[in-house]
């Protein structure tokens, strides 16, 4: 189903695109098990920030690992940045984060960035300034040479997330980023996600925490039993018809009253008068800074620094950054017919942001 | 959109001059070396003061022989510190292949059991000498210290490559890390050749070291008091040695190979039908039994044995070893000995105080005589002629006949290379197997879970191992003997047999055959390490030839692990990396 709303044209390219995905987990004797995930079509633009949802087993995880290449799908079709997600060309432009992190246990914060920033063929100096600067990011500096093993969980998040980014990629891929942070840290990631759209990155956020989702996200797609149930703009999706909410300066009861009265008469009825509460969030982050600015030490990761200088270059520049000399071709060599033919499937969806303008 | 509270941005700092590039070069390894060495030397070097300090106190106790132990294991560790600091180097450039090299050699010093087993070889070598009994011969000490310890380091090595890979990737595979390093741009071939050349030089690292502290030890062991200037004699020309075996001719080859030829002619016309049957297994069946007969010394007979192509021995070695292993005819092999005298090129030997004695010899053991290389004529040629004295036995009316079964059982071994050279071939063919063994275990775990794949590639091993005796074990359980040459008739004979079975109703035996064919084709598949021997050869001062290491290079090294990892490839690329829905 997709969520009623004003279709517009969106001429942002299309990054991720999905066509009847089916993925069936098939035992021994290769009989059918278990359905994870079933005709599932999605597409995801150059600049959105796009979250997928669901409660546990919907098959967002199951989504995911087929974006990356882990599975093959059972049936369907997926292109990512235009082409199969196994193409190596392609891993070069993404990030993720896995709901867990998945890392070597025995190597140091700092060594597990260089072995995947390795893996990227990052030259060595551009390299270890990027490792530098995501270690500061992500408030690790400290702690860099402790094996990541003996890392809190929020740290080693903390780690994963750095990882992700050390390519500078132009599609990221998150999966529960915020989960086991505490609250400032999921802030600057919020903030750091923000900021990746703006500079036109595509991110594809996966989360429990709807909040978040509703802070961050352009579209939202949810899913249950392996089916995207609904799918559309966070604005098209919540937005009530048949209430309308107004926020005043704060109103005597007399006022109240009055005002009540007079909605009465022209048969508006007032279903919630209250005085707005704050976020926790925003409490909690205020008691923090307040702290900070008093010099109160902390153990573990520090407050994140600023964001790694790189990650605030343009998305084209950036991509061009990290593409090797041999490798720029073949990644601009987007397969064109499997992209047109996986886009062609479903009209184009409305958007809310333009990629110059957030 | 929520705002970005960010910091604001700074302006960016002035640029700085640039400095000359090799200066910046040198920067910048100066500071990776720091950041990466940080607090790594403190507990090698604890390590090593430690050991120091226990070798010293030991010496002062007057404990010289612990203090050396202790010495020679702080030594190797020391040089297994310096070795993996140059291996994290080698490793800290390049492709993304050697990333994944670092790793794998990243888990397995982080890892316990590799590092118990590590120092286990490391603290045994120099230890095993003094276990020896020091009343026994140096020479034969100095063999039971070198095939002890390498085969042992062999063993352990080959457990250590084993769990290494099985675990490496059944674990990633387990624990999800393969996610993120298989969502980079690296292939899932470049992941196991990763994993491979990790193990493979972690292996070289600890294979070098191995041969380093045998060499040591065995320098070690080399000064140690002897029986008697022999037994010194036998430790230099017999077991710190490369030598190669030459096997005699007859010495009137064409006369043999006539009265081979007639004695052929003359079985073919007494039974032309029996002998057409099988006429090339016939003609070799009579070949063998004359040359039996060549190499059975009767009362009445004197043998005569040329060993040709000696040209350079001379040169060499001033003595030569003749390897016996006689048996007596007629006589309780217990009891037996044999009586003979011998000449070398017709002069006889050994001459003392100008008389020609015999030889006496135990029967059905191996005896080995030193021979002085003067004896080799200018054509580089010795006849070795040997004239039975068995005395007459009890209850005969004659001497017993002396037999040496051709081949080993008479053999001339001279000296053709060093020890040091011999032990670096060895631990050359060593590490080719470990790195064999390495692409099993990984090929394994691409496709099995931990446990399974462990059994897998340690039944290759045990296969390649011990593929002889188990072959003729499951010929003995089956009943079958598959003597067939080749592989075609060997499975046609094993199809007959497994009809017969069938047709006789005889079921369980059918099901053997079955199971033996399937034993025997795992075992086509598998190598035999047997005939790349190269602990025993180089314990026995016998050459690891070129040729043989060599040929443990390009097949056990190159082409074994390349098919192995293909088909690893080949599974892994096939294979979803998640086991069920989440």
């Amino acid at each position: 189903m997709v969520a009623n709303g004003e279709m517009q044209t969106d001429d942002r390219p299309v990054e991720i695109a999905c066509a009847g995905v089916t993925k069936v987990f098939r035992d021994f004797w290769m009989r059918p098990r278990v359905r994870a995930v079933e005709d599932v079509d999605l597409q995801v633009r150059r600049g959105q920030i796009f979250g997928l949802l669901g409660p546990n087993g919907s098959g967002k995880s199951t989504t995911i690992k087929m974006l990356l290449g882990l599975l093959q799908p059972s049936a369907g079709r997926i292109a990512v940045l235009g082409k199969r997600p196994t193409d190596v060309e392609t891993k070069r432009l993404i990030g993720y984060l896995p709901e867990e992190s998945y890392l070597y246990r025995f190597l140091s914060g700092r060594e597990t960035l260089e072995y995947y920033g390795r893996l990227f063929r990052l030259e060595r100096r551009t390299l270890g300034e990027r490792i530098d600067m995501l270690l500061n990011m992500v408030g690790l500096e400290v702690v860099q040479d402790r094996p990541v093993g003996e890392y809190s969980k929020g740290m080693q998040r903390r780690i994963g997330l750095a990882q992700a980014l050390i390519n500078d990629p132009q599609l990221l891929i998150l999966d529960e980023p915020t989960s086991g942070m505490d609250p400032v840290g999921a802030k600057q990631i919020k903030d750091l996600i923000a900021l990746l759209a703006t500079r036109g990155k595509t991110v594809l956020l996966c989360s429990h925490l709807l909040s978040d989702v509703e802070d961050l996200c352009d579209r939202v797609a949810i899913m249950y039993g392996g089916r995207v149930r609904v799918e559309g703009t966070c604005g098209e999706l919540l937005e009530s018809e048949h209430a309308t909410l107004i926020e005043t300066s704060e109103m005597s009861d007399p006022m109240t009253a009055a005002l009540r009265g007079w909605l009465a008469e022209r048969s508006v009825e007032i279903t919630r008068i209250e005085r707005p509460r704050r976020r926790l969030e925003s409490l909690f982050l205020e008691i923090v800074e307040k702290a900070r600015s008093e010099g109160i030490q902390t153990a573990g990761a520090r407050s994140g620094g600023r964001v790694a200088e790189f990650l605030e270059q343009p998305a084209t520049d950036a991509v061009a950054a990290t593409k090797q000399p041999e490798a720029a071709g073949t990644a601009d060599a987007v397969d064109t017919d499997l992209l047109g033919s996986l886009v062609a499937s479903r009209p184009r969806q409305a958007d809310d942001r333009s990629p110059e303008e957030p | 959109m929520m705002a970005s509270p960010l910091p604001e941005r700074q302006p960016p700092a002035p640029a700085a001059a640039p400095e000359p590039s090799f200066r910046r070069w040198v920067d910048d390894q100066l500071a990776g070396v720091r950041r990466r060495r940080r607090g790594r030397w403190i507990a090698p070097a604890a390590v090593l003061g430690l050991g120091l300090a226990v070798a010293g106190g030991l010496w002062l106790l007057g404990r010289p022989a612990a203090a050396v132990i202790a010495l020679g294991g702080v030594a190797l560790l020391a040089a297994a510190w310096a070795g993996v600091a140059a291996l994290r180097s080698l490793l800290t450039f390049g492709h993304p292949v050697t990333a994944v090299a670092r790793a794998i050699v990243e888990e397995a010093l982080g890892g316990r059991l590799a590092s118990v087993l590590a120092v286990l070889v490391l603290i045994g070598l120099p230890a095993l000498p003094f276990v020896l009994d020091p009343a026994e011969r140096l020479a034969y000490r100095m063999q039971f210290f070198l095939t002890w310890s390498l085969s042992a380091a062999f063993a352990v090595l080959a457990v250590l490559t084993n769990a290494l890979c099985c675990g490496t990737v059944c674990g990633d595979i387990s624990s999800s890390r393969i996610h993120l390093t298989l969502t980079k741009p690296l292939q899932r071939w470049e992941y196991l050749l990763g994993k491979w050349i990790g193990v493979v030089l972690l292996d070289l690292l600890l294979v070098t070291l191995v041969g380093i502290g045998a060499y040591a030890t065995a320098q070690g062991l080399r000064r140690s008091p002897a029986s008697d200037s022999a037994d010194y004699r036998a430790v230099e020309e017999q077991v710190l040695t490369a030598r190669v075996a030459a096997r005699p001719v007859h010495p009137k080859r064409d006369e043999f190979d006539t009265l081979v030829a007639n004695e052929i002619e003359r079985v073919r016309n007494e039974d032309p039908v029996l002998f057409d049957k099988a006429p090339d297994a016939a003609a070799d069946k009579i070949k063998t039994r004359m040359v039996y007969a060549w190499h059975t010394v009767t009362a009445d007979v004197v043998a005569s044995y040329l060993f040709t192509g000696l040209q350079d021995v001379k040169r060499r070695a001033a003595v030569m070893q003749l390897r016996l292993e006689p048996f007596a005819d007629n006589a309780a092999t217990s009891e037996a000995e044999v009586q003979f005298a011998m000449w070398l090129n017709e002069r006889p030997f050994p001459v003392k105080q100008g008389k020609h004695e015999d030889y006496v010899l135990a029967a059905s053991r191996v005896n080995t005589l030193e021979i002085p290389t003067v004896a080799i004529n200018d054509e580089g040629e010795l006849l070795v002629t040997i004239k039975n004295q068995n005395l007459v036995m009890p209850g005969e009316s004659r001497p017993t006949s002396i037999g040496f079964k051709p081949g080993k059982g008479l053999e001339l071994l001279h000296r053709v290379g060093s020890f040091e050279g011999n032990l670096v071939r060895a631990m050359v063919v060593m590490l080719a197997k470990l790195a064999m063994l390495a692409a099993v275990a990984l090929a394994a775990g691409s496709w099995l879970s931990l446990p399974i794949a462990m059994l897998a590639s340690i039944m290759v091993l045990v296969a390649a191992t011990a593929s002889g005796f188990v072959a003729d074990a499951l010929d003995i359980y089956t009943g079958i003997d598959d003597g067939a040459p080749t592989l075609v008739s060997m499975l046609r004979q094993r199809a007959g047999t497994f009809g017969q079975f069938v047709l006789n109703l005889e079921w369980w035996n059918a099901l053997k055959a079955v199971g033996a064919w399937c034993a025997d084709a795992f075992l086509a598949l598998v190598p035999a390490f047997s005939s790349y021997d190269s602990i025993t050869e180089a314990a026995t001062g016998r050459l690891v030839s070129t040729s043989e290491t060599l040929s443990a290079v390009v097949i056990l090294l190159l082409v074994y692990p390349a098919v192995l990892l293909a088909t690893g490839w080949g599974l892994l690329e096939r294979r979803d990396l998640v086991s069920t829905s989440s």
